[in-house]
């Protein structure tokens, strides 16, 4: 009894107390901030550099989360005039929201856009089916600890289940390859309505480094409506339950 | 009287022969229904009467033959005509696909065993007289056995009728035993009659052990049950119910028919028959479990059965033993009740098996899978009997469990400290019985009728014709009049118990009990009705999608592959059953050849501990001793000459030297 009083003592609170106000570590690589226009010629060096087509130039130079690997390596190349941010909030449910613009200081969110149902039913319990559509393991790693001791998400109701029976919404990590497309299919079909679509990673979002492979399928993604964005490579818990939270209004 | 209803019936039993092919049925039906209404006026004058009601039938060797019915027997009569009759009518819409390739003899044939079985079971319930009650005892096996191998063109159902046979008439030995036992020793005929003198004059266990393994191998307690496992599935299913409803309780009937003559040793009888029916109950539930053939799993499910009306037979003949006519009358009522009640909702989960035997041709639940949507009344029917064999309220198995249940507890306040330990035990093991079988029905049930079809012919199946529904409703019926009117079985109960006891009232004054029961579930099914309303209300209002079951969105060949087996399912419970069900696994392993492993095979079966060490290892060694002496018979006539020449000399030397 004592052994264990002490083993908790060491290990102090594990538990992130304010998951809407935790601050991450500066290495943390979030929201990409253009601070100045890259010239002509340095656009055009970036948009070869960058491995996943993320350098927006239609309407002024940009940077699409959507599609970024968070690699940094724009940032390195341009130090003066792209920097990386630790903020973690940058999931949004409007695709041309993803896109950075100079001058940007935060992703936003379309109200609008929200179904009156998802806030209406899943305000105060929103469970989750997930489906690793060709995923790496790594997002899949990160919803996973989004629902551990740490970060928690169980306090909002917020919840994977088993089954897609049981589920309000599925979430879908990967580029969605062939062999995934048609499970994907009938895992969609078998939740119940009114459900949610959630992408979480780059990879589900925009295909990332995989979109011109001939493994990958996405027409899916053209037939239903999509609720939510969440960025990253691997997206942050954080990222993933403060989206959530927003999304359902919490 | 007589002579006019013995030619009525001669009649009618022959001319079966001389119709054409559809209009047999209809003769058979017609003479049933004449039987059942014969016997049940009978049984309405027999009821509640002092002394048993008398007809004088005819004489033989000098033995006056009567038709004796008490209570008992009339209780009997009811369970008979009320199996027989449904079966009879279930009996036209199974046998509708055999008509065309059975020949008319064939059919004819069917339908006259059909009748000698009714009027052999009813003389059987009816006679006192030793040799006629023998006659129509053997009468009712031999024309089992043609029912058992209707579909004689299969090898194991010939084989499962022959081992039905045999077993058969190893029962009838025993019987024979202890009938000459007790007639040669008072000097009286043979019949029951001759048992009231014997167990007066001589201590009672032998005998009546004798008695006990004859009939007890008709009613099939473990380890006499291995004839029931093999002739339950080869038998047509209304003959299945029919067998398991009525004529494995008359191995029942057999055993308290006896024990009314009984009143000496009742203590170590009423010991004996508890712990062979625990262990019939526990064992027989548990292999229940095991099997993939779902009517050798039912079979399975009559032992089990059979041992919850021993147990309540086990503690009525206690009960007379300490003079308590509480636990008897009890226990008595509770077990014969539970007679009944098996006859029904058993009976009831046979017919529904059939039908699906007859929609999808197999018997295994493994091929089996979603039928609920393709074949909704037989489901319900199916679920309703899986609920009352499972003894939940408001079906009647709850009823009689309930009774048992009551007289254990009772008893047990009575009873000194080591006849509890046996009481408790019986507890444990009707709570125990129960659990498991509800367990058995749900695997039953859910890889039946739930989820996706794992064959083909499966997903081509659809309902069964009205003919086929319309005896499990009257049999649906009447499981739920009793389930939620159990008043209502106390009277006639308690005339049977009756039989066993003289004061009865403490069955008359469960009234108040049974009325407290009665109200509580018509509540629960009001209740259970109202959510079903509101229910049925807000799916009105909502949109409903209907889509395929889900199978973890599995995109292989089969989706039925996906979801669970009946093994899987019961995985856990044959891991712990492994010493009474020999599990056999054949599979070839995986070889590392080639980089994508060749065709393989996984096979589980299983086998009865009990079969392969009494009958099948005995049979087996008799078999091959057989076959060493058979080097004689070399079917060279020149060898049996030279056989003849040798008995011819060894003859004369034995003589000539005076051995002989
Ligand atoms: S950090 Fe993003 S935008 Fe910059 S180079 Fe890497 S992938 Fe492209």
């Amino acid at each position: 009894m004592i052994k264990e009083i002490k083993i908790l003592k060491q290990h102090g609170i594990q538990y992130v107390p304010d998951l809407k106000g935790a601050v991450l570590t500066p290495l943390f690589r979030g929201r990409p901030v253009i601070k100045e226009q890259p010239s002509e010629a340095e656009t055009e060096m970036l948009i070869r550099l960058c491995p996943s087509d993320a350098i927006v130039t239609v309407g002024g130079f940009g940077i699409d989360i959507g599609k970024c690997v968070f690699c940094k390596e724009c940032a390195l190349a341009c130090p003066n005039k792209i920097e990386f941010t630790n903020d973690y909030k940058i999931a949004t449910n409007d695709l041309n929201n993803l896109i950075v613009r100079q001058g940007d200081s935060e992703i936003k969110f379309n109200e609008e856009k929200i179904r009156p149902e998802v806030r209406k039913l899943f305000k105060n319990a929103l469970k989750l089916r997930q489906v690793s559509a060709g995923g790496d393991n790594s997002c899949e790693f990160e919803l996973n600890a989004s629902g551990n001791v740490n970060f928690d998400m169980g306090r909002y109701g917020i919840e994977f289940v088993a089954s897609p029976r049981h589920a309000d919404g599925i979430v879908i990590t990967g580029p969605i390859t062939e062999n995934m497309a048609e499970a994907l299919q009938i895992c969609w079909d078998a939740t119940p309505g009114p459900k949610v679509l959630i992408l979480v990673g780059t990879d589900a979002i925009s295909g990332g480094m995989f979109k011109n492979s001939p493994a990958v399928k996405r027409e899916f993604l053209d037939k239903y409506p999509v609720d939510l964005y969440v960025p990253g490579n691997p997206a942050h818990p954080l990222t993933f339950i403060n989206a959530v939270l927003r999304l359902i209004g919490k | 009287m007589n002579e006019i209803i013995f030619i009525i019936i001669a009649v009618s039993a022959l001319g079966i022969f001389a119709l054409p092919k559809r209009s047999q049925y209809y003769l058979m039906l017609g003479t049933q229904i004449f039987l059942a209404a014969l016997t049940g006026y009978l049984m309405y004058l027999s009821f509640n009467r002092i002394e048993p009601l008398q007809i004088y039938l005819f004489d033989l060797l000098g033995n006056d033959v009567s038709l004796v019915i008490d209570s008992l027997s009339a209780f009997f009569i009811f369970v008979i005509n009320i199996t027989v009759l449904t079966g009879a009518l279930y009996a036209k819409g199974y046998l509708k696909p055999y008509l065309r390739d059975k020949t008319r003899l064939e059919m004819a044939w069917h339908y006259f065993n059909f009748l000698i079985l009714h009027i052999s079971l009813l003389m059987v319930a009816m006679l006192r007289e030793g040799i006629s009650f023998l006659v129509f005892w053997e009468l009712m096996s031999v024309s089992v056995f043609f029912l058992i191998i209707f579909e004689s063109e299969k090898q194991e159902n010939k084989e499962a009728g022959i081992k039905f046979l045999i077993q058969m008439h190893v029962a009838f030995y025993f019987i024979i035993a202890a009938f000459i036992i007790c007639s040669i020793a008072t000097g009286q005929n043979i019949g029951f009659e001759s048992l009231e003198q014997y167990f007066k004059d001589y201590p009672a266990f032998p005998v009546f052990l004798l008695f006990f393994i004859g009939f007890g191998i008709k009613a099939g307690f473990i380890p006499l049950h291995t004839w029931l496992i093999h002739a339950h599935p080869a038998a047509p299913s209304h003959i299945s119910g029919i067998m398991s409803g009525v004529i494995i309780k008359m191995g029942i009937y057999g055993i308290v028919r006896v024990l009314t003559y009984i009143h000496s040793d009742l203590m170590p009888i009423g010991v004996f028959i508890l712990i062979i029916s625990i262990i019939s109950g526990i064992f027989g539930v548990t292999i229940a479990i095991v099997q993939h053939d779902y009517k050798k799993l039912l079979a399975y499910h009559s032992i089990e059965n059979i041992g919850i009306i021993g147990i309540g037979i086990g503690i009525g003949v206690m009960g007379l033993a300490i003079n308590n006519p509480v636990l008897a009358s009890l226990g008595f009522a509770g077990g014969l009740l539970h007679v009944l009640n098996h006859a029904l909702f058993k009976s009831l989960l046979f017919y529904a098996a059939g039908s699906i035997y007859q929609q999808t041709h197999t018997r295994n639940i493994e091929n089996l899978g979603g039928l609920m949507k393709k074949m909704p009344s037989t489901a319900v029917f199916f679920l309703l009997g899986a609920a009352a064999i499972s003894g939940l309220p408001p079906f009647n198995g709850f009823i009689s469990e309930f009774l048992i249940y009551t007289s254990l507890f009772k008893s047990l306040m009575v009873s000194d400290s080591i006849l509890s330990v046996t009481l408790l035990a019986g507890i444990v093991a009707l709570a125990v019985i129960g659990g498991l079988a509800v367990f058995c029905f749900t695997k039953v049930f859910s890889i039946i009728f739930l989820g996706t079809a794992r064959s083909d012919k499966t997903r081509h199946s659809h309902e069964v014709r009205s003919s086929m529904l319309f005896p499990k409703f009257i049999i649906a019926i009447l499981i739920i009049m009793i389930g939620i009117m159990p008043f209502m079985m106390l009277r006639p109960m308690s005339f049977v118990a009756g039989v066993f006891v003289d004061d009865t009232s403490s069955l008359r004054d469960m009234t108040g009990t049974m009325s407290g029961i009665s109200l509580s579930l018509s509540l629960l099914i009001v209740f259970i009705g109202i959510l079903f309303f509101i229910k049925l209300k807000l799916s009105k209002v909502r949109h409903t999608d209907i889509g395929s079951t889900w199978g973890c969105a599995y995109t292989g060949s089969d989706p039925a592959l996906h979801q669970y087996s009946a093994t899987s399912y019961a995985e856990y419970i044959i891991m712990k059953a492994k010493i009474l069900v020999g599990v056999k696994k054949h599979f070839r392993y995986l070889t590392k050849e080639n980089i994508f492993p060749g065709e393989s095979y996984f096979k589980t079966g299983s086998s009865d501990v009990f079969e392969d060490n009494l009958v099948s290892r005995p049979a087996g060694g008799l078999l091959s001793f057989m076959e060493k002496i058979a080097v004689f018979q070399t079917g060279n006539i020149q060898h049996y000459l030279l056989y003849a020449i040798v008995f011819v000399i060894v003859i004369s030397i034995i003589s000539i030297f005076g051995i002989i």
